[in-house]
């Protein structure tokens, strides 16, 4: 088992150092560069460079160089020093840009990870138990809703919905109050209160997901020949599903766990904007339209480091849940 | 085997529907036998015929979509009165009525009536009383496993992988004999070491994949005798075996048999095991048995145009290379939407037309035990 | 040996029947996934008549109608007796004690509701010449009422926008955008996918190794901010035509990694069974092999996965826009509608700017339905 893990993580850079690299070569794919769109935001409002300022400023910026040679100086300059480039927008380095809102996005994508798989478990497991009956047709009804809304615009339909029946507006994660006076215990529930907009918006496309494919690998497992075995038995049906038929019908779920973590920072990107929620798709947007590149970069590459590790720990998951994966590892 | 003793098990006019959307799947169309203690009735035929559902049926563990009616006592021991599985089996999964199955259950209840003879029944507890579900399902699962258990075809799919072989074991000892982990397992070791498992300890550890199918074989006997039972189900245990394998398996389990003075069901299409194994012989056909008597006389004399095919198609040492296997013409029907008549009407050599195309033969003895639905025999009888 | 009697034809039929046959048979047994499809055929019908079934062009907008309600249409004269339905024109007038502009239905004015009326110029299928519209208003005489200007009279079924545009018109205009970007960047995937599986999984080595990198790499990356970067880089002020084409390969960047590992897998695992193994020892070419056996063994189920990547994509085009990344007006698709509905300000104010996200949730739960339906009856002898 160590070994295989040891054996994953070694392959963990390569992958990144790739991903590192297709990252940057999308992120500078818009033609032009920082300094265009800076100087064209100038020049609007009537302050002219001349051709040799800017050639100054791209040159103050190292965006004078070569595509490929910029990629080579970021990459050195993160594994040197760890410093992950410079923000224009901000006019201060990466990483802290990042740092303000890296654990909130963090702590908002943990929650709605565990919202997912709290209630699609459980739900998926119902369904499959009651085929065919009211409570899987109202949840599949459910779900397909959800999946077929697009995140944004359940959020403005939910936000609505608040806005006409109680008259606030929960726009953000935090009150003014919270902002001023900073955390405190007792603000608490109304953070959770406030979280509980993105979670139902994010969470729910992922949610059906899950639950359409619980409820599928349970049928199929039910189907399975050792249930039959089982029941001969003697077991009860509590045994046969949760300790026959859910263990092996787990194997899906968490082989998808890196693909939840996609659509969750996919869809709160998005929804995030619409909610104005302090986490990081608002800056990636941002950053993307001025060409703000290292910073733009920086923020995906995180997204998608984090999604290898959940690969990592769902392949992990795997071979700790299946046995014949276990084996085939060590052989 | 006196007419005394009373049979372990007594199935009677048993049918198995399964409704599709081209209709009514009838499998197992008015299946009558009984077992008595320390006997072996062996099921014989092709596959299709509905041997599996009908020993499914015995312990009540068919698929949802599966419906069965009839009678299927059975009696573990002379002192207690006998249970009908099929109406435990009924109670405990018995749902309440709601709107959007009803016209469902209507539906099935239409095919009862037009295609079962034995729907005719009008008293048949159907819909029971459900505050009985939980005993019932409480009945069934002791009864499951412990005085009635199965070995099934195909042991590879019979495990589950995720777990070790004694954990799947010891689970069934643990279900029915004591909750003591020791002793358990010390229960589930000794029965692993009895069918043959070398190295049982070890093997407790293992996952089934690790095991060869032989040893999978074992595990799954070691698994279906561990508590003992009064009816052991073995439902074609040796086909998926090779045949040096298969001696062994069918002579561990006459060995256990004599020892545990179980009864067996051995549900099986080789004959050849039949004729080792068996006390008695029933052989079907498209759902319904079709003859039934003792093995010798059966092999002896087999009396139905089906029997006399089957006997025929098998190999036997010492007949010279040219003479041609005999062979049945033609397939087991779909058993969809079935008319009256004899099922072997088809694939008969000696059918009477006019009469084995509509009336269904019954089963009717023709030498002491021996029983035939055939009307071609009955004829030469009557003769 | 006896004669047997012949099986009647049905039952034989399920036996020799093709896989395709069957599974439109089942298929067919699906009752959503049947209304489904039929209702797909109905939005795609609506996308390739839009010229013909929206009343108004894109470019027909009257400032008269801005942001006003769907338009009522009126089934009784005044006396309550059921006649011809018409509508009344709105009208502008100033109040001349408070200044204020009032805008409202000039009762004195009836328009009646007609159909095949004269209207914009359009080319049908983009060469037929011709002006008729399914709907339109006619006055007293049966002149089409005039669609712009200050005497303008005109019925939005479902409201109008910003502009004073008929939102109906625009949602089928949008739709030849919405409902086609996704199914051709599907239809890209599933090339590129089979094409890249396929080169994958039958060469195997370095080739299968770069491959599954490059799908390892894709898939590690979130969809909308990777569609984001790269949207962001169309180059601005491109045609309509061009942000269409970079739009649908943008979709389609993502979509073909599942498909090829799908199609990888199913070679690796193919190339062993035994009918392929027969089909070589008899002589049977590679390329033979690949098209006649390989393939048919799990068309169905790329079908299924394709129908179920859909509504993704649908889902994509309509975040993209709505980010301002994607189609801009005047060019128009469900995504730019939506863009409009902005904030909550204008949905409280004008709620039937969210009509156009009907079509998009019905759209998206009927490729879901067929999808599902497909996937039950790929397995036909289930």
């Amino acid at each position: 088992m160590r070994k295989y893990i040891g054996k994953r993580l070694l392959m963990f850079i390569p992958t990144i150092i790739l991903i590192s690299f297709v990252i940057f070569f999308i992120i500078q794919l818009p033609p032009g560069d920082y300094v265009d769109s800076y100087v064209g935001a100038l020049a609007a409002e009537g302050e002219i460079f001349t051709e040799e300022e800017i050639l100054e400023l791209r040159k103050q910026f190292g965006l004078d160089d070569p595509w490929i040679i910029q990629y080579f100086n970021w990459v050195k300059d993160i594994i040197l020093r760890g410093d992950f480039g410079y923000s224009f927008e901000y006019g201060r380095d990466v990483w802290s840009v990042i740092m303000d809102r890296l654990y909130l996005t963090l702590a908002v994508s943990f929650i709605i990870l565990i919202f997912q798989y709290g209630v699609s478990l459980p739900v998926g497991i119902y369904c499959a138990n009651h085929q065919y009956s009211a409570g899987d047709y109202i949840w599949s009804f459910f779900g397909f809703i959800g999946t077929a809304t697009p995140n944004f615009l359940l959020a403005i339909i939910i936000m609505y919905y608040i806005y006409v029946t109680t008259g606030n507006v929960y726009l953000g994660l935090f009150s003014t109050e919270m902002l001023q006076n900073g955390m405190r215990w007792e603000y608490v529930p109304e953070f959770l209160g406030r979280c509980a907009i993105p979670l139902i918006v994010i969470g729910t496309s992922g949610t059906c997901g899950i639950i359409r494919t619980v409820r599928a690998q349970m049928l199929d497992e039910q189907a399975r020949q050792y249930t039959l075995t089982a029941r001969a038995k003697g077991c009860s049906e509590w045994t046969i599903t949760y300790k026959y038929c859910l263990r092996a019908a787990l194997n899906p779920v968490v082989s998808g766990l890196a693909g939840s973590l996609r659509t969750i920072f996919s869809g709160s990107t998005v929804s995030a904007i619409v909610m104005n929620l302090a986490i990081q798709g608002p800056v990636l947007l941002t950053a993307l339209k001025s060409q703000d590149m290292y910073l733009a970069g920086t923020i995906v590459l995180i997204q998608a480091v984090l999604v290898l590790v959940g690969t990592l720990l769902s392949d992990i998951a795997l071979a700790w849940l299946d046995p014949r994966i276990r084996f085939s590892e060590r052989s | 085997m006196s007419e005394n003793t009373q049979p372990i098990i007594r199935v009677r006019d048993l049918h198995v529907g399964i409704p599709m959307d081209e209709g009514l799947l009838t499998p197992v169309r008015g299946v009558d036998f009984e077992i008595y203690p320390g006997e072996t009735l062996g099921l014989v035929g092709e596959s299709g015929c509905g041997k599996s559902l009908t020993s499914k049926a015995i312990l009540g563990i068919n698929d949802n979509k599966c419906f069965s009616i009839g009678e299927i006592l059975f009696r573990p021991d002379v002192k207690q009165p006998a249970v009908d599985i099929l109406s435990l089996e009924r109670v405990s999964k018995w749902k309440p009525l709601m709107p959007w199955t009803i016209t469902q259950r209507l539906e099935e209840r239409v095919h009862d009536i037009a295609r079962f003879e034995a729907a005719r029944r009008v008293g048949d507890p159907i819909r029971p009383i459900p505050g009985k579900k939980k005993e019932a399902i409480r009945q069934l699962r002791a009864i499951r496993g412990k005085q009635i258990s199965m070995i099934f075809q195909e042991p590879m799919v019979a495990f589950s992988p995720m777990y070790t072989i004694g954990n799947q074991i010891n689970e069934c000892t643990r279900l029915h004999i004591t909750r003591d982990r020791h002793e358990s397992k010390r229960i589930t070791l000794e029965m692993m070491k009895m069918v043959g498992i070398a190295n049982a300890e070890k093997r407790y550890d293992q996952y089934p994949h690790e095991f060869s199918g032989g040893m999978l074989q074992r595990a799954l006997i070691a698994m279906a005798l561990v508590c003992k039972p009064r009816l052991l189900i073995a439902d074609e245990p040796t086909t998926a075996l090779d045949v040096t394998i298969q001696a062994q398996i069918l002579e561990l389990m006459q060995s256990l048999q004599k020892e545990l003075g179980m009864a067996i069901l051995f549900i099986t299409h080789d004959l050849g095991t039949v004729a080792k194994m068996c006390d008695r012989v029933a052989v079907m056909y498209l759902g319904k048995i079709v003859e039934t008597g003792p093995a010798r006389d059966i092999y002896k004399n087999p009396q139905h145009p089906y029997t006399r095919g089957l006997m025929g198609s098998v190999h036997k040492i010492g007949t010279l290379k040219q003479d041609r296997l005999f062979s049945i013409e033609g397939t087991v029907p779909l058993a969809l939407n079935l008319q009256p008549g004899c099922g072997f009407y088809d694939r008969c050599d000696a059918r009477i037309e006019g009469l084995c195309d509509k009336v269904t033969p019954t089963l009717t003895p023709c030498d002491g035990q021996h029983c035939v639905a055939c009307h071609r025999c009955q004829r030469k009888e009557e003769a | 040996m006896a004669l047997f009697k012949k099986k009647t034809s049905r039952d034989e039929s399920y036996y020799m029947a093709s896989q395709w046959t069957l599974m439109w048979r089942k298929l067919q047994k699906h009752k959503l996934a049947k209304f489904s499809l039929v209702l797909l055929l109905i939005l795609y019908l609506g996308a390739l008549f839009a010229d013909f079934i929206a009343p108004y062009g894109l470019e027909e907008f009257s400032a008269l109608y801005k942001n006003t309600a769907p338009t009522k249409v009126y089934w009784t004269d005044e006396d309550g007796n059921l006649c011809r339905p018409y509508v009344h024109p709105l009208k502008k007038t100033n109040d001349r004690k408070t200044f204020k502009v009032v805008i409202a239905e000039d009762t004195s004015t009836k328009y009646y509701l007609d159909f095949f009326v004269e209207g914009i110029e359009y080319k049908l299928f983009g060469f037929i010449p011709t002006n008729v519209h399914l709907y339109g208003l006619v006055d007293e005489e049966g002149n089409p009422a005039p669609r712009t200007g200050s005497s303008a009279g005109r019925i939005n079924i479902f409201g109008a926008d910003t502009n004073g545009g008929c939102i109906f018109s625009r949602i089928l205009f949008g739709s030849r955008v919405s409902l086609t970007v996704p199914f051709v960047s599907a239809a890209l995937s599933f090339v590129l996918g089979i094409l890249l599986g396929g080169i994958s999984g039958y060469f195997g080595g370095w080739v299968d190794n770069v491959i599954q990198r490059i799908i390892e790499v894709l898939s590690a990356i979130p969809s909308i901010p990777l569609w984001m970067a790269l949207s962001a880089a169309i180059p601005p002020g491109i045609s309509v035509s061009a942000m269409y084409l970079y739009i649908t390969i943008i979709l389609s960047f993502i979509g073909w990694t599942g498909l090829a590992r799908v199609v990888r897998g199913k070679f690796i695992s193919l190339r062993q069974e035994d009918y392929v193994t027969a089909a070589r020892l008899a002589g049977v070419s590679d390329f033979s092999i690949i098209v006649r056996h390989l393939v048919p063994g799990f068309l169905s189920y790329l079908i299924v996965n394709l129908t179920l990547g859909i509504p993704g994509s649908i889902l994509g085009e309509t975040s993209m826009s709505y980010l301002g990344l994607g189609m801009k007006a005047p060019a128009t698709s469900w995504g730019v509608l939506l863009k409009e509905t902005e904030d909550l300000v204008s949905v409280a104010q004008y709620p039937w700017r969210m009509i156009p996200l009907i079509f998009v949730v019905i759209t998206v739960l009927a490729f879901n339905f067929l999808g599902d339906g497909l996937r039950d009856a790929a397995d036909p002898y289930k």
